[in-house]
Order: structure tokens, then sequence, then C-alpha cells
């Protein structure tokens, strides 16, 4: 789905990506996790397109992602912010409306089937009963959801998550986590979150990828390289492992 | 039927109200029979003044008030401010350093029927562009926090020739200056209004279609980049449009202020930013709202012919008290 080729980067003052190399299955479950400043998000976005390398090679679906156009690659790739910053009172429709931007010339309005998607993203990620509230006057969980559903309006084939549950509670993260998982199993999409959560990436993940300093140092499924020596190196942390109860994958007790 | 569609009907409706209303309204009353009769090939002195003189202001108005309208919206999408204005990127100034120079100069000519003011007054807002843009793309990489400042510092500049010029001046040439800076819509051929048109249509029409565009575009560059917008090349083709169908405006009206700052401010606390709403209602709405402006500039002290930008700052700061009593609309209040 994505592969990524030696890949550099570096912000205007601020050397980053070393050498990135990495390859993202169809259908996976993928979270790229790792202390702060490590570079995940950065690496999301130049997956995202949303920044582009100083050298290497971003493939999506096989083709260079730089011979994508903006609307195209839109189509095939939802990204979650952190954030959803708007200084307007969207409503929550709206907000979703807006990923079908992709498939709509000017002046056209949304069809039956446009609304359709959207209903039906809202739905699966149960925001649809807030379409009609502003979105300042959501929770923390329920914007996320709505962000959530907004890029699944574009009909994605990839999900790019930055940090998506960082902000909510508990329960919101387990069910968020979980909804990314259906729409993976009911809908075939790729899924890749960067998340600060190593035990909800352990249990959700199929696949983790570490990264610290700007490089990957780790990649492959929690049970064969979660390690406390691994934790150690990438968090400076001492911690116990044990396997969960309900799974039996690597469980981190701090 | 959706709030906004009603709105927007509503907005139309306004505007041929106004349309048809307003030239009927003047030091002398019209009687809309006789116009009729006038239409019917009778030449009533009420057709007259209504066709000749009335119309043309009553044009003149709706252009200007429509484009200083859908420009502030634009801008207000583009800079993310709702307290953005088409005269924040120095625009206006610009503009009025190129028609202060002729009323100093006294220079007098006409291009294709446009005073030599007026000319002036285009050529400036068209500096002013190019300036802007070149201050904020090759000394920083292009933001909108660059465009601001490369506005503000362009604003400065231009202010500081213009106080020169005013030193410079005797009263009769500062009268003038002063006038000219107030905004007024005064009598205007059909002439000019036709040649003006088609630059204000076409652009308003492009708007229009950017309605998608402009919505995400307004929450942030990233997101709108997530969602399949070219957005250096949607930012750059909207300021220009944007920054020209002002320069227009202004040259052949001078600075009308507050315009573009409280319709669409009304508009988006009455039906919500959606833009595919905002900016047809902001065309019509701003249209027949200047034009009832200018209506009442005309009668308020008549047979005294106020320019019609007193009229508007007037109605600025009364606005600005009633957001800050924090009024709220049904969408409430944006931040920022």
């Amino acid at each position: 789905m994505i592969e990524i080729s030696r890949l550099n980067f570096d912000y205007p003052a601020q050397p980053l990506l070393r050498d990135i190399n990495l390859s993202i299955p169809a259908n996976g479950f993928v979270a790229i996790i790792g202390p702060n400043g490590a570079g995940k998000s950065t690496l999301l976005k130049l997956a995202a397109g949303l920044l582009a390398p100083q050298t290497g090679k971003i493939y999506i679906l096989k083709k260079p992602l730089a011979a994508y156009s903006r609307r195209e690659l839109a189509k095939i790739i939802g990204y979650v912010a952190q954030h959803f910053e708007s200084v307007y009172s969207f409503s929550a429709e709206e907000v979703v409306r807006m990923g079908r931007h992709p498939f709509l010339a000017p002046f056209q309005r949304e069809s039956a089937h446009d609304r359709e998607v959207v209903r039906s993203a809202m739905a699966n990620t149960e925001v649809w009963h807030l379409r009609q509230r502003l979105i300042h006057e959501l929770s923390g969980g329920e914007l996320q959801r709505v962000i959530l559903a907004s890029a699944l309006a574009q009909e994605p084939r990839i999900l790019l998550l930055d940090e998506p549950t960082t902000a909510l509670d508990l329960k919101h993260q387990l069910t968020f986590y979980r909804i990314l998982e259906t729409l993976r199993r009911e809908k075939g999409m790729t899924i890749v979150t960067v998340t600060h959560d190593v035990n909800l990436a352990i249990r959700f993940c199929e696949r983790l990828v570490v990264m610290k300093d700007g490089a990957i140092v780790a990649e492959g499924a929690p049970g064969h390289i979660i390690t406390p020596e691994l934790i150690k190196q990438v968090y400076e942390l001492d911690v116990e492992i044990i396997p969960h109860p309900k799974d039996g994958r690597p469980l981190l007790l701090l | 039927m959706k709030k906004k569609n009603v709105l927007l009907l509503a907005s139309f409706l306004f505007l041929l109200a106004v349309l048809i209303g307003a030239p009927l309204i003047g030091s002398q009353s019209l009687a809309f029979h006789d116009v009729l009769r006038y239409l019917q090939g009778e030449q009533t002195s009420a057709g007259l003044i209504f066709f000749r003189i009335r119309l043309p202001r009553v044009l003149l108005a709706i252009i200007t008030g429509a484009s200083l309208s859908v420009a502030g919206v634009v801008f207000q999408a583009l800079l993310r401010n709702p307290l953005a204005t088409p005269y924040t990127l120095g625009v206006a100034s610009g503009s009025a350093l190129g028609a202060l120079t002729v009323i100093k100069t006294g220079i007098a000519f006409t291009v294709l029927g446009f005073s030599a003011t007026q000319f002036a007054a285009f050529l400036g807002s068209l500096l002013t562009i190019m300036l802007v843009y070149f201050l904020a793309t090759r000394l920083q990489r292009l933001s909108i926090y660059t465009l601001i400042l490369a506005g503000v510092t362009l604003n400065y500049f231009f202010s500081a020739f213009i106080l020169i010029l005013h030193y410079l001046s005797d009263f009769t040439e500062t009268h003038q200056m002063i006038r000219w800076t107030i905004g007024g819509l005064d009598i205007v051929a059909y002439q000019t209004l036709w040649r003006s048109l088609p630059v204000v249509l076409a652009i308003a029409l492009i708007f229009w279609g950017m309605g998608n565009s402009l919505n995400v575009l307004s929450t942030s560059e990233e997101i709108a980049m997530s969602k399949g917008v070219n957005v250096p090349r949607v930012q750059k083709i909207a300021l220009l449009l944007a920054s020209l169908i002002t320069g227009t405006v202004v040259a052949l009206s001078g600075p009308i202020g507050f315009i573009g700052l409280i319709v669409p401010h009304l508009l988006r606390l009455a039906g919500g930013p959606d833009h595919r709403y905002l900016i047809p209602a902001s065309l019509f709405f701003g249209g027949g709202f200047l034009a009832l402006a200018d209506t009442m500039a005309r009668t308020i002290l008549s047979p005294i012919d106020l320019p019609v930008g007193i009229i508007t700052t007037l109605l600025g700061g009364p606005f600005f008290l009633w957001l800050l009593a924090g009024k709220r609309g049904r969408r409430g209040r944006d931040r920022g």
C-alpha cells in the first residue's frame, strides 16, 4: 500500500528523518510509536503528502506520491489530524461533508450518494445524532469522531491518524480503536496510527514501528519486538512486561 | 426549505426590492406608475429621473456593495479571520495613493471612458497587489501571516506618502482628496458601469464556484490539503481576484468602509459559514445593503447629498458595539 524508501526530511531549522525505509501492507493496522521528537507525526505527514521529503521516494499503491494530484490523493488517503482548528462555527455535518470535497466539481452540490456517504460515515463513528451541533460545542471525544467521519467520507483506502486519542478519556480511547478495527475488517482499510499509548497499540495493531531520533529502531509484531530492552533503549524507562490475560500480547507495566 | 436557502432567497428578493424601490426615493419622490408610463414610451420626468439619474447610481451601489461584500467573505475565509476586510492587504491605500496623486497634480485625461482619477486609483491597486505578493513570497515563505504583514507594511508606506501629499496640497486639493477618501457613489454614466460589470461578474461567478474549496480552506491549510484542495493555487487565485474586484470598485467610488466587514459578519451570524451560501448571499445582500445606505445618504439631509461612506462608517461603530455586547445569532460567535 505505502512504500517509503531512503527518505530524508528536514524542517527549515531542524534536521529530522534519516534514511527511513518502511513498507505498509494492504489491510494492515500499524502503529508508529516512540518518544516525543522522534519524527512520528512528520513521517505520517510525509506519507499523507502534506510535506515533501528532501530525498527519497514515497509510493502509494505502487505509484509515486508526487504523481498524484491533490484530489486523487484525497480519494485514497484520509488524514486525521491531532487537532481540528476552525475559526468558523461549522456544524458537525458540514465538517463531515468537507470530506466529499475531492468528489465535487466547482458549483456542484452534494448528490444523494454524497449525502449517504456522509450519513454512513457519521453512523459508523456514532456521531450522526450530533450532526446539527456546532463543532465548538462538542466534547473532545465527539469532535475526534467527527474528524474521523470527515476522513471516512473521502472513502479512502488508507487512513492515517496522528495521535487521535491523546485528548480522549479511557472509554473513548477504547471506543475509537474499536471503530478503527471494525473499519479495517469490514471495509478492508489500511490503517496507520501514530500514538503515545503503547499498550493500546499493542492490543489492536498487528505491527508496530518504533522510532527514535528520526530513525526506525524496530519494526514487527508486538510479541516479537516489545522487550524491556527495547523500551529502555527508546523511552529510557524501566518496565515490567507480562503477557496480557486476554490475548497474550505484551503488556507494559510502569 | 433549509434556513440557508431561505436566507439566500430573502437576500435576492431584498436586492430586487431595492433595485426597483431605491431609485423612486430621493429629494423628489417618484411615483411608480409614472415610471411605468415612461417605459411605455411617454417622456415623463419621473421616468427620466429614474432611468437617467437615479438608476445608474443605484446600480453602481449594488455593484460596489456586492463586490466589497464578496471580497470581504473571501478575505475572511483565506486569512481565517472574521475581522479581515477587503482593505486588509493594503489595496485601498495603494488605490488612494494613485487617486490622490492625480488630484494633487491636476492631471486630466480619460482612458476607455474612465477618468484619470479612476484610472490612477486602479493602477494603484494593481501595484499594491503585485507588491504584496512580491513581499510575501520573495522575502519569506508565502503564508497567511506573511501576507498580512506585507499588507500592513504597504499600508504604512502608502499612508506616509499620502500624508506628504496632503501636506503639500492647498485647501481645494485637500478637500477633494478627503472627499475621495470618504467614498461616494456620485452620478456615474452607464458606460462606466457596463465597462466595469464584466470584471465584477466574472470574478463573482468564479468565487461562487469556489464555495466548497473555501469552506475547507477556512479551517486550516493542512486539513484543506488532506481533502484535496490545491492550497497554494486556490490561495493565489482567490487573493488575486478578491484584490482585483476590490481595486475595481475602489477606483470608481473610493474606499467605502465597513461593507466588506459588516455584510459577511451578519450573513454568517444568520446562516452559518457555508461559503456556498455566504458568497451568493453576500452578493445579493451586500448590493442591496449599500444601495439602501446610499438612499439614506441621498435623503437624510435632503437636498444635500451625503457621500455613502459616511453612512457606512456611522454604521460601523454601533455594529461593533452590538458584537461586543455579545448578542448571539443562531450560529453563536466565531472564534478569534
